[in-house]
């Protein structure tokens, strides 16, 4: 049965606005996601913000260790914020996680343990990189991260294996890392 | 009409995907609330980031491929929960009444492992491994396009306690 004229014109009508919500849902730039960390960052009690690029995380592997840089290899920026206690309390999560879903990113990864709570929300943009933001909670703790680009699965489980402390910079806690630059060890 | 007719197959097409592992997805709701149980939960969208990697040797490239063929990957397990051979064999009985055909089963005194596939065609859409030892339960199932010549690499790269027994798949006979 041939579409009438009224019909096209009823599509033609819906095709509008129904592009338009398309248009707004692919929006590269989404000012809610950025205004959020940056409100983080300004909050009291956002006890301290680490920034890392592709030498600085080369830096952490103090044995040159090839597997953790092809681990990192993908990243471009990755960026750990840690929440003091109080903060901690204050900050709703549940809000930020609505603005994550307004800003088109969806839940990839969740984890749940007894004491532990991660959660994965991810976007994959067609000609950018793809961004993660983590949002880790261990016992009273509070920390998230930033990640754009992509981590390299092939060599994590070796990683995790054959994972010593000690081959790695502590860069959350500054005398555990001047010892290690000093070469002094536990 | 023709647009009612699209939907209600696309709508019959997404419920028909939900009744195929429904067992699996009740075995999760019934202990999702529980907090003694560890609960894992990936997408398809993660896997699929990693098509992106560029890989210059052969084997990552082979495994990075057969990971972005994947839909999903669910865990539930606990390391001390009461009558733990009970839940394990209910589990069992329950996933077994249903579509899937048995891979590979390990006792070994301390603890039961069954690998169970569901096939659609030549292709493993599901794979589930149910673990019961004297007091620890797992359930994990792996979902997507699953090739029986990437599983030994992909339980592997899993890096979950159990799947390593897999790697055996290697050593059986090949099917003619």
């Amino acid at each position: 049965m041939k579409a009438t004229h009224s019909d096209r014109r009823s599509t033609l009508r819906l095709a509008g606005p129904v592009l338009l919500l398309a248009m707004l849902m692919q929006s590269p730039e989404c000012p809610a996601q950025h205004s959020l960390f940056k409100a983080l960052r300004e909050q009291p009690g956002t006890e301290r913000a680490f920034y890392f690029y592709p030498s600085t995380l080369r830096m952490i592997n103090l044995t040159k260790n090839p597997d953790f840089n092809e681990l990192i290899s993908g990243i471009e920026k990755l960026v750990i914020y840690r929440f003091d206690s109080a903060q901690n309390q204050a900050l709703d999560l549940n809000l930020f996680r609505d603005s994550l879903f307004g800003c088109a990113f969806e839940e990839w990864m969740s984890v749940q343990t007894e004491d532990m709570d991660i959660q994965v929300f991810g976007l994959d943009r067609r000609r950018r990189s793809p961004e993660m933001i983590a949002i880790v909670r261990t016992g009273g703790d509070l920390m998230m991260a930033d990640l754009l680009g992509i981590i390299n699965p092939v060599r994590l489980p070796e990683l995790i294996r054959n994972f010593n402390s000690a081959d790695y910079l502590n860069v959350f806690d500054p005398e555990a890392a001047k010892n290690t630059a000093d070469g002094k060890t536990d | 009409m023709k647009r009612i007719a699209i939907a209600l197959i696309v709508l019959m097409a997404s419920l028909q995907a939900f009744a195929q592992n429904d067992v699996i997805s009740s075995l999760f709701e019934q202990y999702n609330d529980n907090p003694n149980f560890t609960k894992v939960s990936i997408s398809s969208k993660m896997f699929e980031l990693f098509t992106k990697i560029d890989a210059s040797d052969p084997d990552d490239k082979a495994l990075l491929d057969a990971i972005g063929k994947l839909k999903g990957l669910k865990v539930i397990a606990a390391d001390s929960v009461a009558d733990s051979r009970r839940v394990y064999q209910d589990a069992v009985n329950r996933i077994q009444k249903k579509n899937y055909s048995e891979l590979m089963s390990v006792k070994d005194g301390k603890e039961d492992m069954l690998f169970m596939i569901r096939e659609k065609g030549n292709i493993i859409e599901e794979l589930v491994m149910v673990a019961g030892g004297h007091k620890s339960f797992m359930v994990l199932s792996l979902y997507g396009e699953i090739d029986l010549s990437s599983i030994s690499k992909l339980s592997k790269s899993m890096n979950v306690k159990g799947m390593e027994q897999l790697q055996k798949l290697d050593d059986k006979p090949k099917k003619k």
